[in-house]
């Protein structure tokens, strides 16, 4: 008897427990691409900060066509060397202040902007 | 691309229940819950889907082992054509390991394949290692949508628009869902020959719903590879007997990064995981090894040691994630950096039990990426989010800002952990009714959130010392058996819980309560109304950004203070009208000089009464809109005071009602001792329940002690003199 008590009281008053419906019901679409993620018009820009020492947001992806023009800025919270394989670009960055690299796509594969102190990356580069 | 047929998803049930509990006072609500409840029981979708669907599934009959390393000559290589481009990739490497690889590539050149599905299809035995080099691998013969008879393949379509296949299905159909599908391969290695994970990128470009599909691959072992963008799972390991992830990082996939389920024997190490709107590690299911046994067990299904998971939803998910030991990883900057769950039906292994979370540093788990469902960036296709660019869409509706959520475990071990600075709780328990996983069984109903233990953490202390406390250290609805924690957790709700012992599964001041605690338990229903595809975050959910008013516990708290608010100022009003008689006045009821003493001593104890309440029911709210236990308590204690004085001075004109009153005010009291100093052994309820549902029967006597009555005729006393309240 009381432990049917328990299990009426349980099945009664969980009816309004914690029934959540996020996978009751399907979440945000799964809806599959048939063609390569795109990147964007014009320059192909991210736009990296990092603090002690966390990438945010934590390290990307960055679409570029071949000859488009690709613009990262660079924001960190310590002096270091940001350096962008394959096309060999540095800079200095100095604490607390933006620092852009800029450069024309014209090798294509993966590459990746990385700190050179910290030993961070950054971001990859994916040339067309 | 599969044809993806629109889900079917069924109007969304909407409680009545739920509008009352917003708008009603506690008291109200409280008595509703329970009669509503049986209307929200009804309401429950009679069947339920997975957390995520798959087929059928049958746990390995654990007669396989870990894989070990193998380090020998490769027998499949895979790698691109571009000399340049490989040239460049390995410029940086390390000399030794720059001459291996370019001495594999000339060898891949001559003999190897130009896509990893390729390597696989040319195993032919159990034990062949695939390396695998450093190289952009998009798999193009894999990327195409099913055609001909795969894309009529007989068989159901679940609501969240794939089919649910076969094994069979699979073998036939390979990339009707898969990137790279390894189907019934034993002891096969792949292995990446880069410097790091990074070098070696399998991208799916959200075109599949995994991009590695490891399917009844019994010593599979992945190794320094990246795999990702997915609509579903980057690596997917299913009913496998015996796999290895080391040195594998996945990101950007809509659920998980890693899955791996119905599976044993197995290790993640050295992993990371990030982008993934739900778990970025996902070990459901694993090997029920240890159902039915007690903190005693011989071994663990899966290990999980070394591995980094952050900016996920949440770190670490594990429906079922039985018989894990997880330790040594960090789980930090997601919404929650692990959860274990009950939740979900068609889960084998239910109800969760058995994981063991040593060593581990959570932190700094509070992100917030409910406003990408907000402006809609989640309702475009995958593809089109910006996943890479730190977009998160959370499918599950969590409290961000939390460590670890337990939401119907067992014999879940939380020990020597390191947990700092999140904004919510360091660990959240509470209990999941069986019924909601599917468990028809009267017997069972009660069988979650019992033998947890956490003993041994460091809450709130940052790497270097340095204080960085959890906005509380536990979160509890009350539920369960057997429970404990460790002595000295800061800021606790309650504030009083049971403290473990040296040896499990002893402890002191424990508690066996079949229910959460009612306002706890209201809070976690309209919480869970959470939709990630409707765009639904509830509003009064303070998980979803509710605050101070605007949260359901304040609006409970306040409902309830102003009816009983409302009553006290009635009463105390009355009692003055009563005492304003004076001794030897001709009064309308031709009263006695002492009982108009009495009712003078009845008044000055209703005032001081009312002045305690009062401050009390104010006190309430504010410690529900602050979130504070202590206020809370102390709160009760006051409501106490003024019940207790209330009846006292109604007892002698009206007993019943006076002791109702006296009965209320003991139950505050015992409410708050509960709360506050230990929790009140051997009963089944806590102490809320039977205050709330006995205060609204007070509530409806008290209406009715104090309306309003006809003049007396001429001759007879009236009542209300007599009473001083």
């Amino acid at each position: 008897m009381r432990r049917l008590i328990r299990v009426a009281a349980v099945v009664l008053v969980a009816g309004c427990g914690p029934l959540s419906q996020t996978h009751h019901n399907p979440g945000n679409s799964h809806e599959v691409a048939t063609v390569p993620p795109g990147g964007r018009a014009g320059e192909a820009r991210a736009d990296i900060s990092v603090r002690a020492g966390r990438v945010s947001p934590p390290s990307g992806w960055l679409e570029a066509r071949r000859g488009q023009t690709v613009a990262v800025t660079v924001t960190s919270d310590v002096a270091d060397e940001l350096h962008v394989h394959g096309y060999d670009r540095t800079a200095e960055l100095r604490p607390g202040q933006p620092v852009t690299v800029r450069f024309r796509a014209d090798l294509t594969g993966v590459f990746e902007v990385e700190t050179h102190r910290s030993g961070l990356v950054l971001t990859q580069v994916a040339v067309r | 691309m599969p044809p993806l047929r629109p889900s079917s998803r069924p109007p969304s049930h909407r409680p009545p229940l739920r509008a009352l509990l917003r708008r009603a006072g506690s008291v109200a609500a409280l008595t509703a819950a329970l009669t509503a409840a049986l209307t929200g029981a009804l309401l429950l979708p009679a069947g339920v889907a997975l957390a995520h669907e798959e087929r059928p599934v049958t746990l390995p009959d654990g007669s396989g082992s870990v894989p070990a390393l193998r380090t020998g000559e490769p027998d499949l290589l895979v790698c691109k054509t571009d000399q340049a481009d490989f040239a460049r990739r390995v410029a940086g490497f390390p000399a030794e390991l720059r001459e291996r690889n370019l001495t594999l590539f000339r060898r891949c050149l001559k003999d190897g394949v130009r896509h990893l599905q390729e390597a696989v299809d040319k195993v032919d035995r159990p034990g062949m290692t695939i390396a695998i080099l450093p190289g952009l691998y998009r798999e193009e013969p894999s990327q195409a949508a099913p055609a001909g008879a795969c894309a009529r393949l007989p068989a159901r379509w679940s609501t969240w628009g794939y089919q649910i296949l076969t094994f069979e299905q699979q073998r036939q159909c390979p990339h009707n869902q898969n990137l790279v599908a390894i189907l019934g391969k034993k002891d096969l290695q792949i292995e990446g020959t880069g410097a790091g994970p990074l070098d070696v990128i399998v991208d799916a470009e959200y075109r599949k719903l995994n991009a590695i599909r490891a399917d009844r691959a019994d010593g599979v072992y992945f190794r320094n590879l990246t795999a990702q963008r997915t609509t579903f799972n980057s690596l997917y390991v299913l009913e496998t007997d015996g796999f290895v992830i080391d040195r594998v990082l996945t990101r950007w996939n809509d659920e998980y990064g890693f899955l791996t389920f119905a599976s044993d024997h197995g290790l993640y190490t050295d992993c990371e995981a990030y982008g993934n709107g739900d778990g970025g590690l996902y070990p459901g299911s694993a090997s029920n090894l240890n159902d039915g046994r007690g903190h005693d067990v011989p071994r663990y299904a899966i290990e999980i040691r070394r591995c980094r998971s952050h900016d996920n939803a949440l770190g670490y998910s594990g429906t079922a994630g039985d018989s894990m030991w997880v330790h040594d990883n960090e789980f930090y900057d997601n919404m929650v950096g692990a959860t274990m769950d009950s939740l979900w039906p068609g889960h084998p292994g239910l109800p969760q039990n058995h994981a063991r979370f040593e060593n581990n540093k959570i932190y700094d788990n509070n992100r917030d990426y409910y406003r990408h469902t907000r402006d809609g960036t989640c309702a475009k296709p995958p593809a089109e989010r910006g996943y890479e660019r730190g977009v998160v869409c959370s499918q599950v509706g969590v409290p961000p800002g939390t460590g670890v959520i337990v939401a119907g475990g067992n014999y879940n071990v939380f020990r020597n952990n390191q947990v700092w600075g999140h904004r919510g709780a360091a660990f959240h328990l509470f209990g999941v009714p069986a019924f909601i996983r599917g468990e028809t069984r009267l017997h069972r109903q009660a069988d979650t959130s019992d033998f947890n233990r956490y003993e041994g953490n460091v809450l709130g202390v940052g790497p270097g010392g340095e204080r960085r406390p959890n906005g509380r250290d536990v979160w509890w609805d009350g539920q369960g058996t057997g429970n404990c924690w460790q002595a000295g957790a800061g800021r606790t709700s309650p504030a009083a819980l049971p403290l473990c012992a040296a040896k499990a599964p002893e402890l002191s001041g424990g508690s066996g309560r079949w229910l959460a605690e009612p306002v706890k338990l209201t809070k976690l229903y309209l919480c869970a109304d959470f939709s990630a595809q409707a765009a639904r975050l509830p509003a009064g959910c303070d998980w979803f950004g509710a605050s101070g008013l605007g949260k359901v516990e304040t609006q409970l708290a306040l409902g309830g203070s102003l009816v009983l608010g409302l009553l006290a100022v009635l009463f105390w009003a009355r009692a003055g009208r009563a005492a304003r008689r004076r001794p030897g006045d001709p009064s309308p009821g031709g009263v006695a000089p002492a009982r108009q003493e009495r009712t003078r001593r009845g008044r000055r104890l209703v005032v001081a009464g009312t002045v305690l309440g009062l401050a009390g029911l104010a006190l309430d709210v504010v410690a529900a809109a602050v979130d504070d236990t202590l206020l809370a308590g102390v709160a009760l204690l006051l409501m106490a005071g003024w019940w207790l004085c209330l009846g006292a001075a109604v007892l002698r004109d009206r007993r019943a009602f006076g002791r109702l009153t006296v009965a209320l005010g003991v139950l505050a009291l015992a409410d708050a001792y509960d709360r506050l100093v230990r929790l009140i052994p051997v009963i089944p309820l806590g102490p809320g329940w039977i205050r709330g549902l006995l205060a609204g029967v007070w509530v409806l006597a008290a209406v009715v002690v104090l309306a309003p009555r006809r003049a007396p005729a001429a001759g007879k006393p009236a009542v209300e003199a007599e009473v001083p309240a």
